[in-house]
């Protein structure tokens, strides 16, 4: 009788420890995901925000990257505004014609923009006060998990204009 | 019987843990939502101060002594976003001119100051309140 009690005991607490066991794996396997995925949105969204601050707050550097060669060794950032929140038509409209244009510009782009995260992506459109998109990037955003998007308001010739950036990640 | 005492105690532990873990988590995760929502309405006030002086929008209000151009700037403004835009007479007493689409509790504020050369110089100040529209009260 008495081993028979043992056993039962015995056998309830494997049991329980079993379950315990499992819970913490699957409870601290599911932590480390969730902090990854939060730590991976984090650098998205710090990303983003700086890229999307160099757009609006810097002319680029040179100044007149807009006329130059599109390569790493001519042009070294990105930026539209020669005064801060002001746009420059040239420069949106190169900007746009080489997200545009070619995957090599695109990705050359995203680099130097500091968006190069692992599978991510990005697009940029600037819309008018009816929200309509004036300039837009052509990048589907497919089978994206989460995407990040950040608006700034600023100046395109005298109307103001809502620059928005969205960044994802691919599946 | 001691067996299962020490089971309870033990899941007891675990329940505890995984309470507290799941706290701090779900803290951690809307703070940090907070932070960048809160960062994001900062930077839509800064820069609506910023084009409305720069594209002429404030002094064109002082001049004409309206709010309409500050009522047709605020069309870019997002709609999820609440806001008040106020010009002062050099200091914040009361506003010369104010626009506003709803009320805010709680807010992200901006000011910026502005020179009107004409008729006489004098300095103005511009401020903006905004925050999103779920948290207005």
């Amino acid at each position: 009788m008495r081993g028979q009690l043992f056993s039962f005991d015995f056998i309830l607490a494997v049991s329980l420890i079993i379950f315990i066991l499992a819970l913490s794996l699957f409870v601290s396997e599911s932590t480390a995901n969730s902090i990854n995925q939060s730590e991976q949105g984090r650098d998205m969204q710090r990303a983003a925000d700086g890229a999307l601050s160099q757009l609006i707050e810097t002319p680029g550097s040179p100044s007149n990257w807009e006329q130059l060669e599109f390569t790493d060794g001519d042009v070294a950032s990105l930026g539209l505004s020669p005064s801060r929140n002001m746009l420059d038509e040239g420069k949106v409209l190169r900007l746009f014609n080489l997200a545009n244009s070619n995957f090599g510009n695109y990705s050359l782009m995203k680099r130097m923009l500091g968006l190069d995260l692992p599978s991510s992506n990005f697009s940029i459109s600037i819309s008018n006060s009816s929200n309509s998109a004036i300039y837009e990037t052509n990048v589907p955003e497919s089978g994206s998990a989460s995407v990040y998007s950040f608006s700034r308001i600023a100046l395109l010739g005298d109307s103001p204009v809502i620059v928005n950036l969205r960044v994802w990640v691919e599946k | 019987m001691r067996g299962i005492f020490f089971s309870i105690d033990a899941i007891l532990a675990l329940l505890l843990a995984l309470s507290i873990s799941a706290l701090i988590m779900n803290t951690s995760s809307r703070l940090q939502a907070t932070t960048i929502a809160d960062s994001q309405l900062q930077k839509i006030a800064d820069d609506s101060l910023v084009s409305m002086d720069k594209s002429g929008v404030l002094g064109s209000s002082v001049v004409a002594n309206s709010a309409i151009p500050l009522k047709e700037f605020a069309r870019i403004i997002p709609g999820n976003v609440c806001y008040r835009i106020a010009i002062y007479p050099q200091s914040l007493s009361t506003p010369m001119i104010a626009q506003e689409n709803c009320a805010c509790r709680t807010y992200s504020i901006s000011r910026r100051s502005f020179v009107l050369p004409e008729p006489g110089t004098a300095i103005y100040l511009a401020e903006m309140r905004a925050c999103y529209k779920g948290t207005s009260g």
